[in-house]
This record gives structure tokens, sequence and C-alpha cells, in this order.
């Protein structure tokens, strides 16, 4: 009975380990969506003008512990930057 | 009307003299004899004119070499073609003179000539654009090693940015499985390196030390910790794919397998990551074993003292003796405790470390082989019993300094058969330029 228990418990532990670590699996992981690994960035930013750098990091979206992978142009980057200081400004006249 | 023109005629005259007399001048010495012409056509003239810039070099006559070198691009235009791969010896040398005059905007303009010249002229041949690429790398490697470089940086991420342009056409002309891509991804590696050296630095975590670009991109800048680990995370990667490279590639040696791990698990200490480098260098135990190399060689390998990381990377396996005393040459007062690298030896103008000393100090290597159990395995690697036995100037200054040097140097640990020893009694002459501000610091102190 007692091994019965210790065996249920293993089951449990192992079907519990599945499922986490089928929710935290990187979401397109394997798929032609496949955010580009630091080097690739890097190689890319190198044959590139600076205004056509990417630049990619993980950010945990509002809501999600788990990270993502984000890549942005450093021009849009800078646009939105831009776009959103001068609305600010806006508003506070 | 006749009068008139006899006396512009007489002015012409004596303005042609008057130029000459000031073009003899500016040539110098008030010689008559110094009164010659450069004779921009005679192709001859090429080789002469760099030999005098190199001798000039050699005597310390830093302008006089530059001009040497400057005549010589004309002369290579003149007779070869304005786009000709025939100025790049010279402008290679003028670039030189350039660094070591601290004229930044010069070197600046020059490289970008010569970056504008390798595209032009060698495109089409592979070899010479990759030869071009390296050239342009040592040159940026040697301005960023320079203590007087204000944005030093800059020009070693420039320099690994032509490695990857190198890596770029390597691929497109020979295929993403080239052997050829090695060194050039090795280079990208020790560029991390090197990058993650100065973003460990206190005060070293600011914009302008993680990229190229001219200005400041708002709402991005990288922290310490993650610059670091993309630098951690390319090194890794880069190894991986030469690792791939060489098992994809039929002409590939059987050991070189073993020595990639060794190489991977060197660079998880350079990280701090010692449990994940006994797993490499016991992976690389077994890949040399496998390969048919005896234990008694690869212990041999192994029990060569080696700091991290290793200048250049070896794709055969060579049994290392013993060596009676390690010579390690730092490279350059901002990059601490890393060796010169190799390219830097081409240079025609050394730049000799200053001071040296005599050390000697004991690796403890601590550890469990991975076979017996995964989980329990745990490496230690410490440096203890250190003693500077001379040093050159003799004072407890330098011994200070050398003592601080040598604690942040990263050694491969010894083993034996798959399991990390400790090595006794190691001797090292150590040669380094201190930094100028530690210099200030103690003359500061030494005053009060």
């Amino acid at each position: 009975m007692n091994q019965l228990s210790k065996f249920s418990s293993t089951i449990f532990l192992f079907v519990a380990a599945t499922l986490l670590l089928t929710a935290c699996a990187a979401p397109g992981e394997g798929s032609s969506n496949r955010m580009p690994t630091d080097a690739e960035v890097e190689q890319y930013n190198a044959s590139v003008a600076p205004s056509e750098h990417i630049v990619c990091r993980n950010e945990r979206p509002v809501g999600s512990h788990i990270p993502q992978r984000v890549c942005r142009r450093v021009a849009d980057m800078e646009a939105v930057s831009t776009l959103q200081r001068e609305e600010l400004r806006r508003i506070l006249r | 009307m006749r009068k008139a023109l006899s006396y512009s005629v007489q002015s012409l005259f004596s303005l042609t003299l008057a130029l000459n007399s000031a073009a003899g001048i500016a040539q110098g010495e008030g010689d008559p004899n110094a009164w010659i012409w450069p004779n921009n056509f005679a192709h001859a003239q090429l080789e002469q004119l760099v030999e005098e810039g190199k001798l000039a070099l050699r005597n310390n006559e830093i302008i006089s070499a530059e001009r040497r070198f400057s005549e010589a691009i004309q002369v290579a235009k003149v007779n070869y073609g304005l786009n000709s791969a025939e100025q790049i010896p010279a402008l290679e040398l003028m670039i030189e003179t350039l660094i070591a005059q601290g004229n930044w905007d010069a070197v600046d303009s020059q490289l970008e000539y010569y970056g504008w010249l390798n595209r032009l002229s060698q495109k089409n041949n592979l070899d010479s654009y990759l030869s071009g690429l390296e050239g342009m790398s040592r040159l940026l490697l040697t301005a960023s090693a320079n203590t007087n470089n204000p944005r030093s940086v800059r020009y070693l991420i420039a320099a690994k940015n032509l490695n990857w342009n190198a890596v770029d056409a390597i691929e497109s002309v020979l295929g993403k499985n080239s052997l050829r891509l090695t060194p050039w991804l090795y280079n990208i590696v020790l560029a991390h390196y090197y990058q993650s050296s100065i973003t460990k630095r206190r005060g070293m975590t600011s914009y302008e030390y993680k990229s190229d670009d001219e200005k400041i991109v708002s709402g991005w800048s990288l922290r310490k910790n993650e610059s670091m680990r993309i630098s951690y995370s390319i090194g890794n990667d880069l190894l991986e794919r030469i690792r791939q490279i060489h098992q994809n590639n039929p002409q590939s040696i059987p050991e070189t397998e073993g020595l990639i791990l060794v190489y991977l698990g060197d660079w998880e200490i350079l990280f701090g990551n010692k449990t994940r480098a006994l797993s490499f260098y016991n992976a690389a135990n077994s890949a040399f074993i496998d390969s048919g190399v005896r234990q008694g060689a690869v212990n041999q390998f192994f029990a060569k003292t080696t700091v991290l990381p290793a200048e250049t990377l070896q794709i055969q396996f060579a049994e290392n003796g013993e060596e009676n005393r390690l010579e390690f040459v730092a490279w350059s007062p901002n990059y601490v405790a890393t060796a010169t690298p190799t390219s830097q030896q081409k240079n025609l103008i050394p730049v000799e470390p200053e001071y040296n000393a005599l050390v000697r100090f004991n690796l403890d290597s601590l550890g469990s082989s991975l076979r017996a159990t995964e989980s329990a395995a745990r490496m230690v690697i410490a440096l203890s019993d250190l003693q500077v036995i001379s040093s050159t100037p003799d004072n407890s200054f330098v011994k200070d300094l050398v003592r601080n040097e040598i604690n942040l140097l990263q050694f491969r640990p010894k083993f034996e058969n798959g399991m990390p020893v400790g090595k006794n009694n190691i001797e090292m002459e150590y040669r380094f330029s201190p930094a100028i501000s530690t210099l200030n610091i103690t003359q500061h102190e030494s005053t009060q």
C-alpha cells in the first residue's frame, strides 16, 4: 500500500512537471517565427547602417512572469520615444 | 600694351621662382640638392618610399615616416590607379603612424578610406578582401589598445564587426560550413571576452561602452548583467558553431572535437561557470580517447599552464611539454590582465611593456569526475601562495600591481585521467604597462 502511494505520488509529480514545462515553453519555438539569437543579431547589425540595427532582449509582458524574446529596430524605438516625449510635452503644456 | 604683357610675364616668372624657393624651403634642409620634385610616375619609387618610411619608424621619426608613406600612396595611385590595391601596404603603415601620434580624426578618415578601397578593389577576390579585413581589424585593435584613445571601445567593436563582415563574405562564397570560418569566428569570441572584461570594470557600464552608434539611443541601454549575458551567449554559440562546422566537414581531424570541447570549457571558466567547465573538460578527455589519443598524451596536453582565453584556436592535437617558465605579455592597460593578441605582433611600431616581474604561484584545482555523480560535480580553481620573486623596477608599488593583475588571470586547470589536479610552483614572467590613472594616484599619494 505504501509502495502504491509512493508510485502514485511519483506519477503525479511527473504529470505536474510535464504540464509546467509545457506551459513554460517559449511560444513559436521551432517554428518559422523563431526570434534571432544574439549571435545572429550581431552578425546582421555588423552589415547594416546603425539606423538599421536591431536589438533583442528578454522582456516580461504585463501579467506574466515568463520572459519573451522581443526584437525591435533601433530606429523604431527612437521614433516611438520621440513621439512619446512630444506627446508628454504637449499634455504637460 | 606690350609693356603690360612684359610686366605680367615678369610677375609670373618671379611668382614661379618664389614658389620654387618656397617648395625648396618646405622640402626642408635648405640644401639646393634637396630641390628634387617627387617623381610620382616612377613606380620603383613606391617600394623605396615604403622602405624609407620603415627606416624612419625604426629611428622613431614618426612624422617623417608618415610623410614617406603618404608619398608612397600617391605614387601607387598615379601608377596603378586611384582604386588600386597597391596602396594598401603603405596605407596600413601610415595608419599605424597616425595611431602612434594619437591623431584619431585622421585615423578614422584613413580607415574609412581603407574600407572603401577594400570593398571596391578586392570584393571580387575573396582572399584579398579577407586580407584587407584582417589588416583593418589589426589596426582597429591597435587603436583600441592605445591608452590615449578616448573612444577605445568603439574601435574594438568596429574590429569585431569586420570579423563579422569576413564571416558574411566566406558564407556567401564558400558556404556556411567552410572551415575557413573558424579563425574569424574565434576572433569574435575573443572580442567578446575583451568587451566583457571592460564591462566587468566599475563605471564602464554606460551605453558608449556597448555600442558603435554615434549617438545614444533613448530608451535603450543594456544593463551590466545583460551585456555580460549577451557576450557569454554569443561566445558560446560561436564555439558551438565552430564545433558543428568541424563535425560536418569530412576534411576535419577527429581530435578537433576534443579541442573545441576544451575551448568551450575555457569559455565557461571565463564567465565563472566552473561546474559546466568541468563537464566540458571531462567530455574533451573522453573525445580525445575516442579519437585514438593516448591518455598519457591527453594528460600532457592538460599539464601545460594556459592563461585564458587562449590567443589562437588550435584545431590539431599537439602534445604539450611541461614548461619551465611561462611568459605572459599583457596587452594594454585598457584590457587589464589580457594577453596581447597574436595579430599585434605584426605591428611595425611594437608597444613594449614598461614593467616586468617574475612570479611564482600554485594552482589548486579540486573536483570530481562527472562520470561518477553528475549532480555532485563541483570544481574549484584557486591561485595560492603567490610570490613576486623580482620586479623591474624593484619597488613595492610594482609588486602590488603585479599581485593585483595576476589575481585577475584565469587559468585552464590541470587534468589527470579526466580529474582536475593542482599544480605547484608555476613560474611566470609577467610583462605589463600600468594604467596612467594608477600611476597618477600613486604619485598623488606619495606627495601627501
